[in-house]
């Protein structure tokens, strides 16, 4: 019995060792690998999921792609895991904000950004500077008033910790301003809201949220992009404003160094059509959020320029030299 | 045999203790009124030492230790560590999870039958199979899990 | 409430509320596949699902996890979640002298009990409660989480020492991680897996699963056990129930409070629903000995968190334990954000939500009544079967949780510390409940000093934190007094 047992495996191995070559007319001709750097239920992952299933209706082959949720290291491991791959074009890994750009400034990891290629920018995720609806502040030009009378005294929180990307736009931002803010940090946007909601800080940095009847109304965008609604219509950006600073925290998808063009450019032609398919522009709807197109190129200059500014910021902060 | 193992952890935990205290003085400051990254580990070192230290002079004063006893049939325990690392061992360097997993089970069920290791091969093999084509059914072919 | 609209519904959801019962009693009965990994393996199914279909089926999960875990903690002696642990006590000297059976039965009763007082909360108070926690400030969340830790030090039955150091083992091992207000990482040795702290599901794997697994071999149990059927009858009297309806009672309020609080999980909360029922007892020599007050208690708190953790996720967003955190990915999936506007907005939505609620407790009894035989029939198995097949599933479910072999290593690495350090007489759920109480008490500690600029006012500051902070204090020279006494007592000995 055991070794019968024992050749069963043997075949199965056997089987498994026989690998074709790469012919990319048939691409996929073997399933996919879409690396989540997350676990499952964000929206990286939504996005992830979504795409997947769509996608593969615009590749000449019919092999499925398959969504590897690898989360855990500040979605470090997720992002090792791809450069670790084959750059065959089988695993490519959602992108999202703040790991390319900022991680590999603090020599926790052994890629950087040029280990990796960008297949296409997806989505711009928007970011305000929003107070409670019933504050008194009305609009930026109050709040900046305030924020110079009293400088050091205005509580806010952002949606990561000390060195996330959006901690060092804000840093950015009071630097524009020549303001002085005080940065309360906490685990996850949810905690951060309820502290704002009991008024135990002022303000914070990330998605506003009363066009769906919540209670953060923003003073300025900090992004280009804005939630899609017309509520946001007269809320300046701070390029409006006449600031020289526009933050942007871009999703997209990425393969390793080395993966061949035409594979790059058929994935990238791909999520491209992808973007127009009903399913997936009702998914950006729920979202309120509008598609944010990138060529490969266009994301990887957009990547450069984020991390030459999260270098200057985590030097400011002392937490690189 | 209970009081020197005892003691033994306790110095294991001590020198734990000591090590993360150590790290965390590598930590700097913390901002505004926050009283820094290392403050809790350096604090946990110290009270882990403490602690160690008062368990170790209280195990000496007990006279009697007939509290306790602790066996462990050591041929056994190897041998079911020794199967697990081999399982996750081999999972992990050759792949073929399907392979090894009802590998694992039937060789595991196989030693530690108290029925000896010849007596109900057959059955083994079946539930070893039927728990692998479950776990195939549920977590592959329902779930889209992908086992290295 | 019960219009037509809402029957229909509710008929529609019904196969999905069965399907997470039944995982959750499942994964939460089977030693180490607690209730994450249950409800991490449906949350792909959910995807395919309307919003309130998903929601219930990840909470029925939950409840019913709650359930299960009692089931393998009164037959199988693990207990299968964490939360479980303390239905041991009584629970395991009950199943010896009358049959486990009875055990299972106030078990099932109080954790049904438990689970309707929370839904029932839930629907009454949603907002009111949520109101009161919003004024919690930090120091306050500190305190409690502090209490918590007090508590369970005091209240192991191993020494003292042994029982501190595993509470200060578990702080230790849950600052592993990147600092959140320092961004540096802390005692994580360079490795990138440890750098949002250990993976939780192949700690609690390691702890309570491989352990277990370790020891089975050991202790050589290897003779099937036989259970009579009849045995496992979980029925109860009129009278068996009115005796335990107090202690009822006191675990589902003292659930429900805990379930509230932010990441004062159901761990928690079955530990001092075990105290408070013993304090509040008729008979508190017979806790320890099989008292029926000390199963219901547990088991009630631990259903009734369920719904008071539901309450500040619904009516503020913030979930009231890692589960319910998880289950918030399946609201996110399906672009429902709660928060109070969630409540003002969409009352249909939460309407469904609640009788669903309601209803999935309703099934739990039902299906708790039916299967709580089958699953006691796992004690049938022979131990050769059984512990090869916990390791090899459980491998699985960190394997799934996370997809890294890190993690796998890891959980075998402190099954074996854990199953060497339990037999010198370490107390297990100390560690796991300060790991989970680490990074609140920690953050909510530095975030109030931050708040405040450094001043320690803020820790007596509002009467709350005043009271919580004479308690604490009072509590820690009431244990080091006992100490003292304890140990001169035996050095005179």
């Amino acid at each position: 019995m055991m070794r019968k047992f024992l050749s069963v495996g043997l075949i199965i191995v056997l089987l498994g060792c026989g690998e074709s070559p790469v012919d990319y007319n048939q691409y996929p001709a073997k399933p996919i690998s879409i690396i989540v750097p997350y676990g499952p239920g964000g929206t990286t992952d939504v996005f992830a999921r979504a795409f997947a299933k769509v996608v593969i209706d615009y590749l000449p082959g019919n092999a499925p792609i398959i969504v590897v949720n690898k989360p855990g290291g500040s979605s470090t491991i997720g992002i090792t895991a791809l450069r670790r791959a084959k750059n065959d074009g089988y695993t490519i890994a959602m992108l999202p904000t703040g790991v390319l750009e900022v991680q590999p400034h603090l020599q926790r990891v052994r890629w950087t950004l040029e280990d990796f290629r960008p297949i296409i920018g997806l989505l711009d995720i928007p970011a305000a500077i929003n107070v409670l609806n019933n504050d008194p502040l009305q609009n930026f030009e109050q709040w900046r008033d305030a924020t110079e009378k009293a400088p050091g005294t205005f509580m806010y929180s952002t949606s990561g910790g000390v060195g996330s990307s959006t901690h060092i736009a804000m840093q950015i931002v009071q630097e524009k301003l020549n303001i002085k803010l005080r940065w309360i940090p906490f685990e996850g946007e949810a905690a951060s809201r309820a502290a704002l909601l009991g008024g135990k800080i002022q303000g914070n940095f990330s998605i506003p949220n009363v066009h769906k009847g919540g209670e953060l109304r923003p003073l300025v965008f900090v992004t280009a992009s804005k939630p899609t609604s017309d509520l946001y219509a007269d809320t300046p950006t701070f390029v409006e404003l006449g600031f020289d600073y526009e933050a942007s925290f871009p999703m997209g998808v990425i393969a390793a160094k080395g993966t061949p063009p035409q594979v790059i450019n058929m994935l990238h032609d791909a999520f491209k059509s992808a973007m127009q398919d009903p399913q997936i522009e009702k998914l950006y709807q729920t979202y309120d959020l509008a598609p944010a197109y990138r060529s490969p190129d266009e994301l990887d200059l957009l990547l450069q320029r984020n991390s030459e500014l999260a270098r200057h910021s985590l030097v400011k902060l002392g937490m690189i030299r | 045999m209970i009081k020197i193992a005892n003691i033994i952890i306790y110095v294991i935990f001590a020198t734990l203790g000591y090590l993360s205290y150590l790290s965390a003085q590598t930590l700097p400051e913390g901002l505004f009124g926050d009283i820094g990254a290392g403050a809790l580990p350096s604090a946990l070192g110290i009270g882990l030492i403490a602690l160690a230290s008062v368990g170790i002079i209280q195990d000496i004063q007990r006279k009697t230790d007939a509290t306790q006893s602790f066996d462990i049939d050591l041929k056994q325990w190897v041998l079911k560590m020794l199967l697990i690392i081999g399982f996750i061992g081999g999972w992990q360097l050759l792949g073929y999870f399907f392979v090894f997993l009802p590998l694992f089970l039937f060789t595991s069920f196989c030693c530690f039958s108290d029925r000896g290791i010849k007596s109900g091969l057959l059955q083994n093999a079946l539930v070893a199979s039927g728990l692998s084509v479950g776990a195939y059914l549920l977590f592959v072919f329902t779930l889209d899990i992908q086992f290295g | 409430m019960f219009d037509v609209h809402t029957l229909y519904v509710l008929a529609g959801h019904l196969p999905a509320i069965f399907l997470g019962l039944f995982v959750g009693i499942f994964f939460g009965a089977l030693p180490g596949l607690g209730m994450i990994v249950g409800i991490t393996l449906l949350l792909p199914l959910s995807y395919n699902m309307d919003a309130v279909g998903a929601i219930l089926m990840l909470l029925a999960v939950y409840q019913g996890a709650e359930y299960g875990g009692s089931i393998s903690a009164i037959v199988l002696k693990i207990p299968g979640t964490a939360m479980a642990a303390p239905i041991m006590i009584d629970g395991v000297p009950m199943a010896e002298q009358y049959s486990p059976g009875k055990a299972l039965g106030y078990s099932l009763y109080g954790s049904t009990f438990g689970g309707l007082f929370g839904a029932i909360v839930l629907v009454l108070f949603a907002m009111p409660i949520a109101d009161l926690a919003l004024m919690l400030g930090d120091a306050e969340i500190f305190l409690l989480g502090l209490l918590g830790l007090i508590a369970v030090s005091g209240l192991a039955e191993a020494t003292l020492v042994k029982s501190v150091i595993a509470v200060v083992l578990g702080l230790l091992v849950g600052t592993i991680g990147i600092d959140l207000m320092t961004g540096l990482p802390r005692l994580t040795m360079g490795l990138p897996e440890l750098y949002d702290g250990p993976n939780l599901i192949a700690v609690v794997v390691g702890l309570f699963a491989i352990s277990e697994v370790l020891s089975m071999a050991a202790a050589q149990i290897n003779s099937p056990q036989t259970i009579d059927p009849k045995n496992m009858r979980t029925n109860l009297s009129l009278n068996e129930i009115k005796h335990t309806f107090r202690a009822m009672l006191t675990g589902s309020t003292v659930g429900v409070a805990t379930g509230v609080l932010p990441g004062v999980g159901s761990t928690i909360s079955s530990w001092i629903a075990y105290a408070a029922a013993k304090k509040l007892g008729r008979d508190q020599a017979m806790f320890g000995r099989g008292a029926p007050e000390g199963i219901v208690a547990p088991d009630a708190a631990n259903n009734a968190t369920v719904g008071g953790a539901l309450l500040p996720f619904l009516a503020l967003g913030i979930p009231g334990s890692a589960s319910i955190a998880i289950i918030a990915g399946a609201f996110v999936i399906h672009g429902v954000q709660p928060g109070p506007q969630l409540m003002r907005m969409d009352p249909q939505f939460i309407q469904d939500l609640f009788i669903g609620f309601i209803v999935t407790t309703i099934c739990m009894f039902f299906m708790g009544r039916f299967l709580t035989t089958l699953f006691a029939r796992a004690l049938t198995i022979p131990r050769s079967i059984l512990a090869p097949t916990i390791a090899a599933l459980s491998l699985c479910g960190v394997y799934v949780s996370s997809g890294n072999f890190f993690d796998l290593w890891l959980a075998f690495g402190l099954g074996v510390a854990t199953f060497l350090l339990r037999g010198l007489g370490y107390p297990i759920a100390n560690f796991i409940l300060a790991l989970i109480l680490a990074p609140i008490i920690e953050e909510s500690f530095r975030r109030a000093l931050t708040i405040s600029e450094g001043s320690y006012e803020i820790f007596i500051g509002t009467p709350t934190a005043l009271v919580l902070s004479l308690t604490a204090a009072g509590l820690i020279v009431g244990l080091t007094f006992k100490f003292i006494q304890k140990t001169a007592a035996q050095t005179r000995a």
